[in-house]
């Protein structure tokens, strides 16, 4: 039976690109997670991805911009390949494992280090030491030898030359990133238990513990939003005023809870009715039919052509477009910015984007002064910064209220200011270290 | 932290590459294995040319004579440019002269 660390160097793709190279990990039937900062969105040419003697064209499904959370997911048109399976359990001291392809061994070439503990800055790296990261190593899958699961992503050195080790992107900034990898994960695993059938019997039956979910009161949506008032009234007058209205915030800042929120309370703050207010995704959108389709959808219409008689009659007031750093920033997203600003300039619909970037960052290939159709809409859009420690406890202590838990278990984690996401991450990641070490225990 | 020295590869902005010997001089640095961008040490020669040709052209000597010895750096993974001593035991040597 192979190893866990011998399925690892299988899951390990080279990542090419114009400009360089670096390490990608598959952790989907055909999906490579990586560091964005590997693929280069500036530099012009073809991405490919070398696995196993095989050269596969890749392309960028989503990417979340250095310096935090610096992670990228590509697609690869092959999937008969085994995954590495991703758990951000991780402890003080824990040997840690990854395989990258560096300048020096484009083969590939091990590193082992150990975990030091988590950097107390925004971005909260896990920090690494004793390893020497190369070149070439950032976004290679970290196997926590421990659980026998990859617990980050490897992005940076400490210093190229010596053991000083690194700092990785922790796998529940993955999650918090792209939470849509958590089903995508089961599903594999369920179906493929090559990564089960390497691990020991106590990581496996660690492993069966922590995947009942039940019960852990850091996991799922919650109702209340903590923190975000404050934003949520700066919308509604940004609507009120007739302005378009952007807002901006890393990934697991809460701008889907923020939706939420919003939602139910446009008819009684701005007195629109349901079916005025259309709501895109750009995960799930790809074209600009795909646009026209959705917003025909909406005002009860069936072909993508009607969009214009069907505006005429009862014309949007508002369009909210989600994700929207998953729309292309190249020439075909471009169709759908300029198709989303002229509803406005000939209907007078305003624009909610949501997005983990600002969108003149987003989408800076769009001439700014020429013809850059989003960039402008709302020049001071509305940023969801890291809660402040008292809306960290209370966030906590409103989770904690569902359960018989003390806050205290947990104060520690709130000393900081930081995203929601990743406070309830690390919370869920400590509920779950503790459950198992009770069971274990009993 | 020490220094050590090591062969990086470098894009000229023609797009031309080489790989240069150069001083590490540590760092965190992002980890993709790149090209590095010689723009630094192009700034970086134009700035101390300057300087210094302002400098002599306000005394106006017949003759002007600049040595500069400079060395490739790597700090926190991009390219950068260290003053050091040359042969003539000197990081910038200066020889202005004057017809009688």
């Amino acid at each position: 039976m192979a190893k866990v660390d011998e399925l690892l160097r299988e899951c390990s793709v080279r990542i090419v690109t114009a400009s360089g190279f670096g390490t990608g990990a598959f952790v989907a039937p055909g999906l490579v997670l990586t560091c964005a900062h590997v693929i280069d969105r500036e530099a012009c040419g073809p991405l490919r991805v070398s696995w196993s003697g095989r050269e596969l064209a890749a392309e960028i499904v989503a990417c979340h911009a250095a310096p935090f959370p610096d992670l990228a997911l590509l697609r690869v048109p092959f999937s008969e390949h085994p995954c590495a399976l991703l758990d951000p359990a991780v402890e003080l001291g824990d040997s840690l494992y990854a395989f990258g392809y560096t300048g020096e061994e484009p083969g590939g070439d091990s590193v082992t280090l150990e975990y030091e503990g988590p950097s107390l800055r925004p971005d909260e790296l896990h920090k690494l030491k004793q390893g020497q990261v190369r070149p070439g190593f950032s976004g290679a899958a970290l196997l926590n030898q421990r659980t026998g699961c990859v617990c980050g992503v490897l992005k940076a050195t400490r210093e190229r030359t010596s053991d000083l080790g690194g700092r990785a992107v922790p796998v529940s900034a993955v999650f918090s990133a792209m939470a849509w990898l958590v089903d995508k994960q089961q599903q594999h695993h369920a179906a493929d238990p090559r990564w089960h059938n390497c691990l020991e019997p106590a990581q496996r039956a660690r492993l069966q513990c922590c995947s009942d979910a039940t019960g852990n009161p850091f996991l799922g949506e919650s109702e209340e939003v903590i923190g975000r008032d404050d934003a949520l009234r700066r919308v509604f007058g940004k609507l009120r005023a007739g302005n378009h209205c952007s807002v901006v915030g890393p990934p697991g800042s809460g701008k889907s809870a923020l939706l939420r929120l919003l939602r139910p309370r446009l008819g009684e703050q701005l007195n629109w009715a349901e079916n005025e207010v259309a709501w895109l995704n750009f995960r799930a959108i790809q074209t600009l039919r795909e646009v026209q389709e959705a917003l025909v959808h909406r005002l009860g219409g069936q072909r993508a052509g009607d969009w214009r008689s069907l505006m005429h009659v009862a014309p949007l007031r508002l369009v909210v477009l989600d994700d929207l750093g998953g729309m292309d920033a190249g020439a075909n997203g471009l169709k759908m910015r300029r198709w989303l600003r002229g509803l406005h300039d000939t209907f007078g619909t305003r624009l909610l984007p949501l997005s983990n970037e600002r969108l003149d960052v987003l989408f800076r290939k769009d001439d700014p002064t020429r013809d850059s159709p989003l960039a402008g809409v709302d020049p001071i859009p509305v940023l969801l910064a890291p809660l402040p420690v008292v809306e960290c406890q209370r966030l906590v202590e409103a989770r904690l209220a569902r359960s018989t838990l003390p806050f205290a278990g947990y104060a520690d984690l709130c000393r900081q200011e930081q995203q929601p996401g990743a406070l309830l991450a690390r919370c869920a990641a400590r509920f779950e270290e503790q459950r198992w070490v009770g069971k274990r225990s009993a | 932290m020490g220094s050590s020295e090591e062969l990086v590869g470098v894009k000229l902005p023609n797009g031309a590459t080489m790989h240069v010997q150069a001083t590490v001089l540590g760092g965190e640095e992002d980890v993709a294995f790149g090209w590095l961008s010689f723009d630094e040490v192009s700034k970086t020669l134009e700035g101390i040319a300057g300087a210094i040709s302002g400098a002599v052209q306000k005394v106006k000597p017949t003759k002007a004579v600049v040595e500069l010895g400079l060395e490739l750096a790597v700090e926190s993974g991009k390219l950068t440019t260290l003053l050091v001593k040359g042969n003539g035991k000197a990081n910038l040597r200066i020889v202005l002269e004057w017809a009688t």
